[in-house]
């Protein structure tokens, strides 16, 4: 008997699934050599030590409110086998429903309940989907969430920050006029308006992959810190650079400047407070600014702007902000 | 928690109480996701199945019978949740040793590990076997499952699963002969 043999031997006496018989053989081949007691020393060792082997910290308040969820949506499920009536009913209603469903979608796999979302021009909203994957809606936005067991489809018009939770079997999917995001990890930002010549997208952790939604277009994998462009007119995606800085600054309300050139600070000003701004002297926007304003008013990084360049600023009759000085050289 | 607790956790649980549900959660959560971490060797994974235990466990409330301790009902139900995912992927195992796993044996004396070094070179030692060699292991470690119980979970021979338990001390000693080896 060659020595993998009793190593067998040892490993079932070890884990207690050792016959007499083979307790016996053992023993025996113990009290052969001192060698082979040791091997059987180093062995029971390693099955001491494998006992401390891995935990790694859990995070269970995150757990439960995720489990909380899914279980919220089934709170008002009928509890039938305490009502034997109930199953006529419930039987009736479910040929009913069937039957309407057959004449819908013939083909189609059977859609759960629609979420329908829609923002006013400043309001944003937090959604929390069914399937635990959490949506902050910027203002001017419409959002459709639909379930089945393949899939989860959002369709978006506006802006949107999604946190995707992972699920390996149902894939997530963001629908943007022709454009389709498909979902392989976790959080990224989509700017699809309607009124824009362009649809952009920001991945902030994970991976998504980008596509016409007719599928001619071969999809654009995004991974974290990537953002991508789509230019509506020539039906072009491509991976762009981007100032990621302020991408979010509508989701987070804070605005960063780290030696921000003033056409860039401008175009933020413009964009998170809904403004438009001017200035007086092209040799303003050379200028560079540091800042950092949570939850600003547009006068608070205004002033701030003024004080730090020498500047000045005042809103016009037609609600334009005109920003004026001498600015700085190039 | 006492049997005592248990039973109230249970009749509130009928009685659909979800601060019931939480706290048992709280309670046995870890352990339900570690126990199919083991098994399915991938966390995100894992903790998809552990919410599906808990969804089932839910469901199941108005059934479960009062006499079952809680805490050995759920680490089963986790521990066949785990191996259904196993089986419904139809995982084909692979005895090969991982590429990226050609790890040096740890040859520090015991002196010198620290407790948290000690935890990551057996996690590293045991993460480092061939797959099905590794799952047999912990099925049997850590489940403690019987040889014929594992060999009917994975549809493989009981002959197997004693090849298999040999192979790993092997190789587990190999690894970690520096720490376990002492001579006499």
């Amino acid at each position: 008997m060659n020595q993998d043999f009793y190593t067998d031997l040892i490993a079932k006496r070890l884990s207690g699934n050792i016959s007499p018989g083979e307790e016996q053989q053992l023993r025996a081949w113990l009290s052969e050599d001192a060698a082979n007691r040791t091997l059987l020393k180093d062995m029971e060792a390693v099955w001491e030590i494998s006992s401390s082997a891995p935990s790694s910290p859990v995070d269970v308040s995150a757990a439960w409110a995720r489990l909380e969820q899914s279980i919220a949506v089934d709170k008002p499920r009928l509890r039938l086998h305490r009502h034997p009536l109930l199953w006529l009913a419930a039987a009736l209603l479910f040929l009913v429903v069937f039957a309407f469903l057959l004449r819908q979608f013939v083909v189609e796999p059977v859609a759960m309940p629609t979420l329908l979302v829609e923002t006013a021009p400043s309001e944003k909203r937090i959604l929390e989907l069914s399937d635990g994957s959490v949506v902050t809606l910027n203002g001017s936005s419409r959002l459709e969430f639909v379930e089945t067991d393949r899939e989860r489809r959002v369709r978006l018009s506006g802006e949107a920050f999604f946190e995707v939770t992972r699920q390996v079997t149902r894939p997530f999917i963001i629908a943007c006029g022709e454009t389709q995001v498909r979902v392989l990890g976790t959080s990224f930002l989509v700017r699809a308006y309607a009124d824009e010549p362009e649809q952009q997208l920001f991945v902030v952790e994970g991976a998504v992959s980008w596509g016409k939604a007719d599928e001619v277009l071969v999809p654009m994998v995004l991974t974290a810190g990537m953002a991508g462009k789509y230019d509506k007119e020539q039906a072009i995606l491509e991976e762009v650079k981007i100032r990621e800085a302020n991408m979010l600054s509508w989701k987070s309300d804070t605005l960063v400047f780290s030696d921000t050139r003033m056409a860039d600070v401008v175009h933020d000003l413009e964009q998170h407070f809904g403004i438009e701004i001017e200035v007086d002297h092209p040799a303003i926007l050379n200028c560079h600014f540091y800042g950092t304003f949570v939850t600003p008013r547009v006068t608070d990084i205004l002033d701030a702007i003024a004080l730090a360049m020498d500047l000045k600023y005042e809103v016009q009759q037609n609600g334009v902000y005109r920003i004026s000085g001498a600015g700085c050289p190039r | 928690m006492t049997p005592k607790e248990e039973e109230r956790l249970l009749s509130a649980l009928k009685k659909n109480d979800t601060r019931a549900l939480k706290q048992i959660f709280e309670a046995v959560y870890p352990l339900v996701l570690h126990t199919i971490v083991r098994v399915v060797n991938d966390t995100a994974v894992a903790e998809d199945l552990a919410q599906e235990v808990f969804i089932r466990f839910w469901d199941k409330r108005h059934d479960i019978d009062i006499r079952f301790s809680l805490v050995p009902y759920l680490r089963k139900m986790a521990l066949n949740q785990a191996l259904g995912f196993l089986r419904s992927r139809k995982i084909s195992f692979s005895d090969e040793l991982p590429l990226d796993q050609a790890a040096p044996a740890a040859e520090k004396p015991d002196h010198l590990l620290l407790d948290g070094e000690l935890q990551l070179l057996v996690e590293q030692a045991i993460g480092s076997l061939p797959e099905r060699c590794g799952l047999i292991f912990r099925l049997s470690r850590f489940e403690g499952m019987s040889y014929q119980e594992i060999a009917d979970a994975l549809e493989i021979s009981v002959k197997t699963v004693e090849n298999q338990m040999g192979k790993a001390l092997r190789l587990l000693r190999e690894k970690m002969y520096g720490y376990v080896h002492k001579p006499e």
